[in-house]
């Protein structure tokens, strides 16, 4: 019982047994999701209303097949099931879901349950289906054989699931008369010999095993040739929403970010509080949320294909092309999602039990080329590789594109393949895992599933970007220059007594972009980009794009405003990318008046975006899934280490082949 | 022989584990045990990994932890061909 009195309900169950939709029947959408401390593994909480007018708490423990503790999921469900979970008490009942056409496999961990001691009631879910199927569960029998009360439920109709409350306010009246008699010792062969008499018991199977929906579907879903287009054909509409139609929204969202900057700038008095504002927080912020669609989209899409049973069936199918590279086919959606973003990427990993198999995905998704290096692929192909077309068909900026993903993938599963041959080898679990029935999608699991986790990418992402966006702002914006201040006003005020209208705009425009470029050059982050110089010299980056570099630590995307700052051009609205375009091809170095960006450099920038690891979200979603800073500086390293050596290998190997 | 050998369509019960580690716990968990019957289903795309029929569930194994696990052929279970497990197995019926 919790301190305030209020008393604990447990879910428990195997996964795939609608253990979910049971939670959401019988607390609403009414709920609160956290993780448990220390471990990245989702707690969620929600309440209920009992007809005696008692409100008790329930809690919804992650889907395991055994108490017998190998990975975290099983771990937390241990200790909240002998009360040693910290921040969770001793659950006063605990409702065992079971799936009716699996009994059998559901009863390992239901009889460790029963052992336990504490009141109990088992809901027999998905009776609808089993019913179907032409199975016949005796539920009195059932409830003879394991002392437990069962109750048949069906948790996708609200209508069904009454006898399980009548059940739980009835037990929950009961005194606790049972003894714990669970031991761990006891091997699955004795268990499962105990399951078989239960099954035999109260259980009769169809004369003849009818041939279901699901295994028509399966038929085509895994067909060696039909089941890989069908693959490929979802994979292609799931890129296709995210990249084409999430951008609508997007741009909803970045114009809306705008407006709310020029709204603040008016409200704030002008000063340091009003740069903090408008380009630490909401800059940096809006950085994160203009991401929100992609992101959402992505989660509805991983949560559809979880709740309807298709990505098991992905998984098997790619299970063979990942073991290649060390991984194994549940590695593929977080790695396909980090093309979108890679903390959604990253956050996928979960469902990956195995340890190594976890970690190495983690450490490879952020060399998956995320949307936010997009733009400044197509930035610098459209400034320095000619508009041709290869062939009347193939264009060749389309193509430097294309190859810049291709070195992403290539080298990631590269990458993957060395960190499991050396220090991530072997496995601790065996890769096995569960085909579930075909189910119809619920709209609420998936959506309230698509809520849970954007608003933690939100908090997450959201949390530190925030932080860190005021800490980039003030490496940008200080220390203040009162002189080029000063100097600049008094160059203002000469202009305004020469001029008028139209020129006078011009060229207090001007005033202003010499002014940012001047305080850049003078800010802390300009000095780091001039500091860093020697160490980009070889790749052909002068200090300009230094600060580039070092601004876009925060998120890759600043590159692209820190260039437009350095080079002069109007920074806001339309045209931007224009006159940002025309200012690359002409920037010329002040030493030595050679132009500072040619074709090669462009394309040694670019390699170099492919592998760095700048994103802040990144650091703190790989330090938050890890749970160690180690792993996530070591990631930041071998990135930077990368995409060092690969600009290198680009710039001083094209100079040798005699490009510019 | 092992798991692995088992054509789509097959069935098995199994005997026993071949070598004792402790990954194949889980395994077990799952329902492998000894004098449990098991029925090939069907391969992925590149043979590997396979799919289970057990104890009325699907089950996802790969074929290298398969190999673990010894069975002998169940001679009642109905041996219908779906489609092929890998070049490899395909005309190993007889075995």
């Amino acid at each position: 019982m919790t301190p305030g009195g209020v008393r604990e309900v447990a879910l428990v169950g195997n996964p795939n047994t609608g253990k979910t939709t049971i939670f959401n029947a019988l607390t609403g959408l009414r709920h609160t999701t956290a993780n448990y401390p220390g471990v990245t593994v989702e707690r969620r909480a929600g309440s209920l209303k009992l007809k005696n007018g008692e409100t008790v708490s329930v809690i919804d423990l992650p889907g395991v097949y055994s108490l017998l503790p190998r990975s975290p999921d099983e771990q937390v469900v241990h200790d909240v099931l002998f009360g040693t979970q910290k921040g969770t008490p001793l659950p006063d009942l605990v409702v065992v879901v079971l799936a009716a056409n699996n009994l059998e496999r559901n009863l390992y961990l239901a009889t460790q349950v029963a052992e336990l001691g504490l009141p109990a009631v088992f809901a027999i879910n998905m009776w609808d289906a089993a019913r179907e199927q032409g199975l016949e569960i005796d539920l009195d029998r059932l409830q003879m054989m394991t002392g437990i009360p069962c109750v048949a439920t069906v948790g996708t109709d609200k209508k069904r699931v009454p006898g399980l409350l009548e059940a739980v306010e009835r037990e929950l009246g009961r005194a606790a008369t049972r003894r714990r008699t669970f031991d761990p010792a006891v091997a699955p062969e004795v268990r499962y010999k105990m399951i078989e008499n239960i099954v035999a018991a109260a259980v009769r199977h169809p004369e003849e095993e009818r041939r279901t929906v699901s295994d028509r579907i399966d038929r085509v879903l895994t067909h060696r040739v039909w089941g890989l287009l069908v693959f490929v054909g979802v994979m292609a509409f799931v890129f296709q929403s995210i990249f084409s139609w999430a951008r609508i929204p997007m741009e909803w969202i970045s114009h809306g970010m705008e407006h709310l900057a020029l709204f603040a700038r008016v409200v704030l008095p002008d000063g340091a509080l009003e740069s903090l504002i408008v380009d630490g927080v909401i800059g940096g912020v809006g950085n994160v949320v203009v991401f929100l669609p992609q992101i959402m989209l992505l989660f509805f899409f991983i949560s559809f294909f979880e709740d309807t049973g298709y990505m098991a069936r992905a998984v098997f199918v790619l299970d063979r092309i990942m073991k290649m590279v060390g991984l194994n086919g549940k590695a593929f959606l977080p790695l396909l999602s980090s093309f979108a973003c890679t903390v959604p990427g990253v956050l996928a990993t979960r469902t990956i039990e195995d340890r190594n198999d976890r970690l190495a995905t983690i450490l490879v998704a952020p060399l998956m080329s995320c949307s936010a290096r997009l733009p400044i692929y197509t930035l610098l192909a459209a400034a320095f590789v000619p508009p041709a077309m290869l062939f009347h068909v193939i264009s060749l900026q389309g193509l430097t594109l294309l190859a810049m993903y291709l070195l992403s993938i290539g080298t990631g599963l590269g990458v993957a393949a060395i960190f499991r041959k050396t220090f991530l080898k072997g496995n601790r679990m065996p890769f096995v895992f569960e085909l579930p029935p075909y189910r119809m999608p619920q709209p609420k699991t998936v959506l309230s599933a698509m809520w849970d986790r954007s608003k933690e990418f939100i908090v997450r992402a959201g949390s530190i970007i925030f932080l860190l966006s005021i800490v980039l702002w003030f490496l940008v914006s200080y220390p203040k220059q009162p002189g080029i201040e000063a100097r600049m006003q008094a160059e203002r005020a000469a202009v305004r007594t020469v001029l008028a209208g139209g020129p006078l705009e011009a060229r207090l425009e001007e005033i202003d972009h010499a002014e940012r470029d001047a305080k850049i050059r003078a800010s802390f982050a300009g000095r780091l980009g001039r500091a860093i110089e020697p160490l980009i010299r070889p790749l052909g980056f002068n200090w300009e794009i230094g600060i580039g570099i070092v601004a876009s630590f925060a998120a890759r995307e600043l590159l692209i405003s820190t260039l437009a700052i350095v080079h002069h051009v109007k920074t806001e609205g339309e045209g931007m990318t224009e006159g940002l375009i025309r200012a690359l091809q002409s920037a010329r170095s002040q030493d030595t008046g050679k132009p500072v960006y040619t074709p090669l450099v462009a394309v040694a920038l670019m390699v170099f975006y492919v592998f760095a690891c700048q994103c802040f979200s990144t650091y703190a979603v790989l330090k938050r899934e890890t749970g160690s800073w180690g792993w996530t500086f070591f990631t930041i390293f071998y990135m930077t280490a990368l995409a060092w050596g690969g600009a290198f290998i680009v710039y001083q190997g094209g100079r040798l082949l005699g490009f510019q | 022989m092992t798991l692995d050998v088992l054509l789509p369509g097959e069935g098995g019960i199994i005997e026993g584990y071949s070598e004792s580690k402790e990954l194949h716990h889980r395994l077990k968990e799952l329902g492998l045990v000894e004098g449990t019957r098991v029925r090939v289903r069907r391969c992925a795309p590149w043979g590997d990994p396979m799919e289970l029929s057990v104890r009325g569930y699907h089950l996802s194994i790969r074929k290298e932890d398969a190999k673990c696990i010894r069975v002998r052929r169940d001679e009642d279970a109905p041996a219908s061909r779906q489609c092929g497990c890998g070049k490899k197995h395909r005309y190993r019926g007889g075995l």
